[in-house]
């Protein structure tokens, strides 16, 4: 991929990564290197994107991805839970304390039910949506939204 | 653990990913017709329509970071698409540890695939080998080889006996190219589960469905599933904490 292109992909899409990065991550500073990690994966495996869905939907992944697993490092997860605040200014997005515990359940949930998490409680995706980025049918995200429910039922039942 | 509040999105309005989707231009005419109509009725959506694209106008003038545009260009230089093998290690492949398994005849392992992988742990990274520890916290890069084009999915029963699949994403395995040694796309990082972690590596000629192997191995963790006609690579790892100096 040319340099110029990259740097139209950076202009062009950069905004949406931050922002989403923003909301899941709860920082600025977390949420610019995930932006940072993103785009050297798209210079240094610029394969990783085929053509089989659109830009917007790979990026899309590879954002939540990112993001997801600074979430799940467990050095990150107490940092992040230690320095929680409201973060950003996000007029329509969920609340600060929605996002702190949406942030607790990302860490904690396996991983396919928290990429659903993602898109169902900080993206506010339709199932459609999340059926799209995730190269899958809406029956199966709904049938991973199921789960993602009765995983958090069984985590409240013990705790 | 607090609840999460139900969606702030109202019925029929748009999500961020539709607005994300129509400012790169990547609705067909029936979706953007349906986004052109319902923003101009709906105040709630032309006010997110608007920050947006400010938003996005915004961020357009900040020039790619100085960082990226040397990666970019050195990969452009270098010619080539793949890392070299140490821009690989740089790129925090993971290497996964195999230890051989004792034969119960539930596994098979075909010889014309390998499933391996590099371990991330910190800032150095290694090949992993049989009987490895792995720490939470560390990235594992799965890398395999095939013969013959396959279609590929990595699942794992981690030491709490919980059933994942790291790979691919959706719901039937990815396409595997024939090749040797090759990295699959993004890292997947431990949690901190401790205890053995066993990892199947699928290998399929035809496509499969996810579901109904992740159903087999939760019914039977220590079963490796084995659809037929299929090639099944079986690593071990085991995930201990960190110690303190």
């Amino acid at each position: 991929m040319k340099s110029r292109s990259i740097e139209t992909l950076y202009r062009e899409h950069g905004h949406a990564i931050l922002r989403r990065a923003r909301r899941i991550l709860g920082n600025e500073d977390d949420a610019r290197e995930v932006l940072h990690d993103v785009f050297v994966t798209v210079i240094d495996r610029p394969d990783g994107f085929r053509g089989e869905s659109s830009i917007t939907t790979w990026l899309y992944a590879a954002t939540t991805n990112a993001c997801l697993n600074r979430l799940r490092n467990q050095r990150t997860r107490a940092r992040l839970l230690a320095e929680e605040s409201p973060g950003a200014d996000r007029p329509t997005a969920p609340s600060a304390e929605n996002a702190a515990v949406l942030r607790d359940l990302l860490a904690r949930v396996p991983l396919e039910l928290a990429r659903v998490a993602v898109h169902l409680y900080a993206d506010e995706m339709t199932h459609e949506e999340i059926a799209r980025v995730l190269g899958c049918s809406r029956r199966h995200v709904g049938d991973l939204a199921m789960r993602l429910l009765e995983s958090v039922r069984k985590t409240e039942e013990i705790t | 653990m607090n609840e999460l509040s139900p969606t702030t999105r109202p019925e029929g309005c748009l999500s961020d990913f539709a607005f994300d989707r129509r400012l790169a231009g990547e609705l067909d005419p029936r979706e953007e017709a349906e986004a052109r109509a319902h923003v101009e009725e709906c105040a709630r959506c032309a006010s997110r329509w608007e920050e947006l694209s400010r938003e996005r106008e915004a961020f357009a003038a900040e020039p790619l970071p100085s960082g990226l545009r040397a990666r970019a260009h050195a990969r452009i230089s270098k010619g080539r698409l793949f890392a070299t093998a140490g821009a690989l290690a740089a790129a925090a492949a993971i290497v996964l540890a195999v230890r051989a398994l004792p034969s119960d005849g539930a596994r098979t392992k075909g010889d014309d695939v390998k499933l391996s992988f590099y371990v991330k742990h910190g800032s150095s990274v290694r090949l992993g080998a049989s009987g490895d520890a792995v720490a939470p916290g560390d990235a594992l890069r799965f890398v395999y080889t095939a013969r013959t084009a396959q279609h590929l999915a990595v699942l794992s029963v981690d030491g709490a006996r919980r059933v994942s699949v790291y790979y691919p994403n959706g719901s039937t395995a990815a396409r595997a190219p024939a090749g040797a040694d090759v990295a699959l796309p993004e890292s997947t990082v431990l949690d901190d589960t401790l205890g053995d972690e066993t990892l199947y590596g699928v290998f399929c000629p035809e496509p499969f469905a996810l579901e109904p192997l992740r159903t087999a191995l939760e019914a039977s963790p220590d079963r490796a599933p084995l659809p037929e006609g299929c090639a099944v690579e079986v690593l071990t790892m085991r995930k201990e904490a960190i110690r303190s100096p």
